[in-house]
C-alpha cells in the first residue's frame, strides 16, 4: 500500500472554512468569492510555515534569486491561486459551468473517434484538474480515475452519479489491473502523471526547472502494454474563476512489443515530452502548479 | 507433487525471470511458497501488469480469468498451478 503523499491542496481548509466559502459562493458567486480569497490567503502566507516549506523547493526553482520579499510575494500568489482553484472546483461540483476554451481538442477527439481502444489521459496537479473530468463527460466514453485514496472522498462527491469510476490505487496491484481492463474495453483512464504514489512506486527522474521530479512509470507501462496513447491535458484557470483553458498536448505513443518487461530507460524519451510540457506550463502559469516533488528537489539541490 | 507439475514449475520460473527481467535471479532462487509481491520475491504492481499481459500472450489466458482469481498472485506455486490447470482445462 503506498504511503499517502501530501500536496499543497490536501492540507488546505477546514470544515468551517469550507462551509464559509460555500455560503459565500451561493450568495456572491465565484468571482467575488475569489476576490475574498486574497484576504484569507494573506494570513496563510504570513503564518502557514508548513505550506511555505512545501512550496519552497518549487518556488526557489521557478523564481531563483528572488529577494525575501519577492519570495513571499510568489508564495502569496501561489496560495491565492490555489484557493481560487478550490473555489472553482466547488463551483463546478455544485453543477455550475464556466466558459471553456480548448486548445487542440482534436488531439483527444480524433483518438476517441478513430480508435476503439481506450486511452490514458495524463492529468497533473496543475490548475483546476478536476475540471478535466467534468469535460470528459461530453465524450460518451466511460472514464476511470486512478487516484490516491486520501482524495477519493472529495472526488467521489464531485463525480458521483456520472459516468465515472474511481479506481483506488490502494487496491491490490495499485489498481493497475483494473486500468488494463478498462483500456481494453475502450475506456478512458485518467492518471495523475506528476505524483509518485509513495516511494515504493516505480518512477523515473526527469529534469524540471533546473531540478528534477520523479515521474511515476505506471501510465507509461500501461500505454506500452495496452498499445494505447497517452494524452497529457492541462486545465488552467483564467481570471478569478471566470473561465478554464484546456490544453491538450500532443498524444504520446510508445512502441514496445518485446516479450519482456521494458526497462525504465525505454520510457525516457516519452516521459521527457511530458516533463517538457509540464515545464512549459510552469513557465507560463507559475502560480498554478500545485504539486512539486519536494524530496527529490531538495535532493537535487544537494547534488548540485 | 508429480513430475509434470515439477517440470512445469521449473519452466515457469524460467519464464517469469525472463518476462520480468529478474537478472539477478536463478530459477532455484524462487521458492514455491514464497510471496510474489511485497516481501518475498519483491515484485510490484508493474510486474503484475507484465504477468497478466504475458499470461495472455503465452498461454491465451484472458485477463478476466485472472481478475476473478486474484489469490493466484499470492505465491509462485499458486500462480504456476493456476496456469497449469488453465492449460489442462482449455
Amino acid at each position: 500500500m503506498p504511503p499517502e503523499q501530501n500536496n499543497l491542496s490536501d492540507s488546505r481548509g477546514n470544515h468551517l472554512g469550507i462551509f464559509f466559502f460555500r455560503v459565500m459562493l451561493k450568495i456572491i458567486g465565484p468571482t467575488c468569492t475569489c476576490c475574498f480569497v486574497w484576504c484569507i490567503a494573506f494570513f496563510y502566507a504570513l503564518f502557514d510555515r508548513t505550506a511555505r516549506q512545501a512550496a519552497a523547493p518549487y518556488l526557489n526553482r521557478r523564481f531563483p534569486n528572488s529577494s525575501r520579499l519577492h519570495a513571499w510575494w510568489h508564495f502569496y500568489r501561489l496560495i491565492v491561486s490555489q484557493g481560487q482553484v478550490m473555489i472553482l472546483a466547488h463551483w463546478l461540483r455544485s453543477g455550475h459551468q464556466v466558459p471553456i476554451r480548448e486548445e487542440h481538442p482534436e488531439r483527444l477527439r480524433d483518438l476517441l473517434l478513430t480508435k476503439d481502444r481506450g486511452l490514458i489521459l495524463l492529468i497533473s496537479h496543475v490548475g483546476c484538474w478536476q475540471a478535466a473530468l467534468t469535460y470528459l463527460d461530453t465524450y460518451q466514453r466511460p472514464v476511470n480515475l486512478l487516484i490516491q485514496a486520501n482524495t477519493n472522498a472529495n472526488v467521489a462527491r464531485m463525480f458521483s452519479g456520472q459516468n465515472f469510476k474511481l479506481v483506488d490505487n490502494r487496491s491490490p496491484f495499485g489498481g493497475l489491473l483494473e486500468c488494463v481492463a478498462a483500456i481494453n474495453r475502450g475506456e478512458i483512464v485518467c492518471i495523475m502523471g506528476d505524483r509518485q504514489a509513495g516511494e515504493s512506486e516505480s518512477a523515473i527522474r526527469m529534469p524540471l526547472l533546473g531540478g528534477s521530479i520523479m515521474i511515476p512509470l505506471s501510465p507509461w507501462l500501461l500505454a506500452a502494454r495496452c498499445g494505447c496513447a497517452i494524452v497529457p491535458v492541462f486545465t488552467l484557470m483564467r481570471g478569478m474563476a471566470r473561465s478554464i483553458d484546456f490544453y491538450f498536448a500532443e498524444p504520446i505513443h510508445i512502441d514496445y512489443d518485446l516479450p519482456v518487461k521494458p526497462k525504465s530507460s525505454c520510457f525516457e524519451p516519452s516521459v521527457k515530452k511530458y516533463a517538457l510540457e509540464l515545464e512549459k506550463i510552469a513557465s507560463s502559469f507559475p502560480y498554478q502548479i500545485f504539486h512539486y516533488d519536494t524530496s527529490s528537489a531538495q535532493q537535487s539541490i544537494q547534488e548540485t | 507433487m508429480d513430475d509434470a507439475t515439477l517440470k512445469f514449475r521449473q519452466e515457469f520460473k524460467q519464464k517469469l525471470i525472463s518476462w520480468l527481467q529478474l537478472e539477478d535471479k536463478q530459477p532455484e532462487d524462487i521458492k514455491d511458497d514464497e510471496a510474489l509481491f511485497g516481501t518475498g520475491l519483491g515484485l510490484d504492481s508493474l510486474d503484475a501488469v507484465e504477468i497478466v499481459i504475458a499470461l495472455k500472450r503465452e498461454y491465451g489466458i484472458p485477463q478476466n480469468a485472472v481478475d476473478q482469481k486474484r489469490e493466484i498472485f499470492t505465491t509462485f506455486a499458486t500462480l504456476s498451478d493456476f496456469v497449469q490447470n488453465y492449460q489442462q482445462n482449455h
